[in-house]
């Protein structure tokens, strides 16, 4: 069994290069460019990705961490989710090299920030109990507050910083007040425990516990951006300085899904709580037309770029929530336990993958100083600048979905896995998200359509910031959405292997969660599929 | 009604009493007046740590909230100064009139609930182990059964110093 250090390797890593990146922000002259530091913590980013690997190959099904008494629960589930967060950390911390300068806002402090809120990210999808839950969450919130205002000399960005730690406090809250509801229904605080307790029902007031499930489920709904709980969106992506929004986008949504589908399946995902008086597979639904509906109608009257991907971020959270109705399911079956879950884990990545992308792309078109990326921006963008004209558009069909890209492969097996798993129960749902998804179309390719045929002369004379690092991290992105559209399987069969680790350690009642709380660690000497993750970055 | 009780219920009714009156201040809209009505409702609150033998956190309840950080919320309060006018005029919405009546059905029903349920609530861990609420018990629960997140924490209150420079400090 190899050591407890050894096994939180990632997140000391991050941590370390964070604190790193703190100190030498420190003693840099201020006139100094600070944009090494990125590079600084991309290879620790990297190196950390590469712990996830050599643990997820040595993973036997989840490792104990006695010694920290299980808050953290170390499966493939949450070592792929890291790996996936780490990815998308390192292609957005690329693109800022460049661009922070021509924003003014050049600051080490800025990598810090990065790298403490990629920690708080990875023990959110790791968390064993609702302590580190919570701190995990806040640790990355409160980060992400901080980023959010980090252009300070503009009005916006202030603003959006501002808007987001409000309503964000009010979330956390409300998330707080439903873990002191579900510990006061089940007096257990520890996920598993919770779920044996609502499993076992005795003892256990299920209204109570019902009620502080709704608050949870409220909070989460607010982190993801789901509708109707998605008005703060809009205004903190467009303010927020591009590179931020683009780790929003890619880190904060994963986080957010992997910590909460954890916490759902394995705390209320008890066969008999889930089907009782309060539902929760029907109110994730209705959340999920609704929020399909209101972020692809809202889109299509956008005209700025980074507007326009707050709501079709607001739209594909509805897609990903559709993925969380298979997987509880399929868990009470065991014969569907080969398609579980890897959908939700594939979709992620394949939207990291585009929104790092086209985040990149609107950080290269803001131009110095002042952030417009409206039409006028891009306009013409494949005369002027065909590689990231190009990186643009694989971005927009991978998020519309089309063939060839990850974005396809990820809805085909939402879609597929729901089906499969659930038989004709939402099929309602399925045609909702495919109706949605040709409405996005107008959007998406609209965006195409300027940026390849308008004239160049209808564009503002906004000057690209020229950038290599940003050039490599659009490369890197629009590779790996290809080469995961094209070539799934591996990715596939990491994700599907991702998933099930998921069913398979924490949903209570299906393979007995009470093996897992008195299972011997067992040692590494016997992994079981060595595997390795979808979000393997190709050897430059 | 014990004792138990009654000292429970004047310390709830207190608690929710001034909090209310931290968003609602007496004095219009003068900050002071928010900050001392939750000195008072912290006051409330080390009240009911007392109740549940918790008495390392009513003593820490005081000290560090009413004591040093309340303080430090009235220095900041005086230290902007704010005048009438940049505080703005009082408006009264729909929409805040709204979320005030979504907060008041939430409340209304989390006390049903638990009123419907209250020989239910879990007999789980209910016998308190011996020195419960001690230096030595909270410090067993904080460097061994929640070590992670206790460090993680630390991780946290950095972030927030941080935070704070980065968004206050005048030429970084």
């Amino acid at each position: 069994m190899p050591d407890d250090l050894v096994l939180l390797s990632p997140l000391l890593i991050v941590l370390t290069m964070g604190l790193v990146a703190l100190l030498v922000a420190v003693f840099t002259p201020r006139d100094q460019p600070k944009g090494w530091l990125a590079y600084v913590i991309t290879a620790g980013f990297i190196v950390a990705f590469a712990a996830c690997v050599w643990l997820w190959t040595k993973a036997p099904l989840s490792f104990d961490l006695p010694s920290l008494q299980n808050a953290l629960v170390l499966d493939h589930f949450g070592l792929a989710l890291s790996g996936i967060i780490l990815l998308g950390a390192s292609l957005v911390t690329l693109t800022a090299v460049d661009y922070l300068p021509s924003q003014k806002s050049d600051h080490g402090e800025f990598y810090a920030l990065l790298a403490f809120s990629v920690l708080g990210m990875m023990a959110l999808v790791l968390a064993g109990d609702m302590m580190t839950f919570f701190v995990g969450l806040e640790l990355m919130s409160i980060s992400i507050y901080i980023l959010a205002g980090f252009k300070r000399q503009s009005r916006f960005s202030v603003e959006a910083s501002m808007k987001y730690f409000i309503l964000g406090s009010f979330a956390s809250a409300l998330l707080l007040l439903g873990i002191s509801f579900t510990y006061g229904a089940t007096g257990a605080i520890t996920f598993s425990g919770i779920g044996h307790a609502l499993h076992e029902m005795a003892d256990v007031p299920m209204d109570i516990a019902q009620f502080g499930m709704v608050l949870l489920l409220v909070a989460f709904f607010f982190k993801i951006a789901a509708a109707p709980f998605h008005m703060w969106t809009p205004d903190v992506y467009e303010g927020a300085p591009a590179t931020v929004t683009g780790f929003m986008a890619v880190g904060v949504k994963i986080a957010a899904f992997g910590g909460f589908a954890r916490l759902m399946l394995t705390c209320f995902g008890d066969p008999q709580f889930r089907t009782g008086s309060v539902p929760w597979e029907t109110i994730i639904a209705v959340v999920a037309v609704l929020s399909m509906f209101g972020g692809n109608l809202m889109a299509l009257a956008q005209k700025n770029l980074k507007r326009m991907l707050a709501y079709s971020a607001i739209a594909h959270t509805g897609y990903i929530m559709v993925a969380l109705l298979a997987t509880p399911v399929a868990a009470d079956s065991h014969l569907a336990l080969n398609a579980l879950g890897g959908g939700m884990i594939f979709y992620l990545l394949g939207y990291t993958l585009a929104s790092a992308a086209a985040f990149g792309v609107a950080a290269a078109v803001s131009g110095n100083d002042v952030e417009d990326v409206s039409d006028v921006a891009y306009a013409g963008l494949a005369k002027r600048s065909p590689g990231v004209a190009l990186a643009l558009a694989i971005a927009m069909l991978s998020l519309l979905g089309i063939p060839l890209t990850a974005g396809f492969m990820g809805k085909l097996t939402i879609f597929q896995e729901v089906l499969d798993t659930t038989g004709n129960e939402w099929l309602w749902l399925i045609i909702v998200a495919i109706v949605n998804s040709i409405i996005s179309a107008f959007y998406y390719l609209r965006v195409i359509l300027v940026a390849y045929m308008r004239d160049e002369a209808e564009a503002k004379p906004i000057q690209l910031i020229k950038s290599r690092s940003l050039g490599f991290s659009l490369a890197v992105a629009s590779v790996l959405t290809l080469f995961v559209g094209i070539l799934p399987g591996r990715a596939m069969k990491a994700s599907t292997r991702a998933g099930r680790s998921l069913a398979e350690t924490t949903v209570p009642g299906v393979l007995g969660s009470a093996a897992q709380h008195t299972r011997a660690t067992t040692p590494a000497a016997e992994p079981r599929v060595a595997e390795r993750p979808s979000t393997e970055t190709p050897a430059p | 009604m014990e004792l138990e009780q009654i000292f429970f219920w004047l310390l709830a009714f207190g608690a929710v009493f001034t909090s209310v009156l931290v968003v609602l201040p007496p004095g219009g809209k003068n900050p002071i007046f928010g900050a001392l009505a939750l000195i008072v409702s912290f006051f409330f609150v080390a009240g009911i740590y007392v109740l549940l033998v918790a008495h390392l956190m009513a003593a820490l309840q005081i000290m560090v909230y009413a004591g040093a950080i309340m303080v430090l919320f009235l220095f900041v309060i005086m230290l902007l100064n704010l005048s009438r006018r940049e505080l703005g005029e009082e408006s009264k919405t729909f929409t805040q009139g709204l979320g005030a009546t979504a907060m008041l059905v939430i409340a209304i029903k989390a006390i049903v609930l638990v009123e419907a349920t209250a020989d239910g609530i879990s007999k789980r861990d209910m016998a308190l182990s011996d020195g419960f609420g001690t230096v030595e018990a909270v410090a067993n629960m904080l460097f061994h059964d929640y070590l992670f997140p206790f460090e993680l924490a630390a991780v946290l209150l950095l972030v927030a110093i941080i935070g704070a420079v980065v968004l206050a400090k005048r030429t970084l």
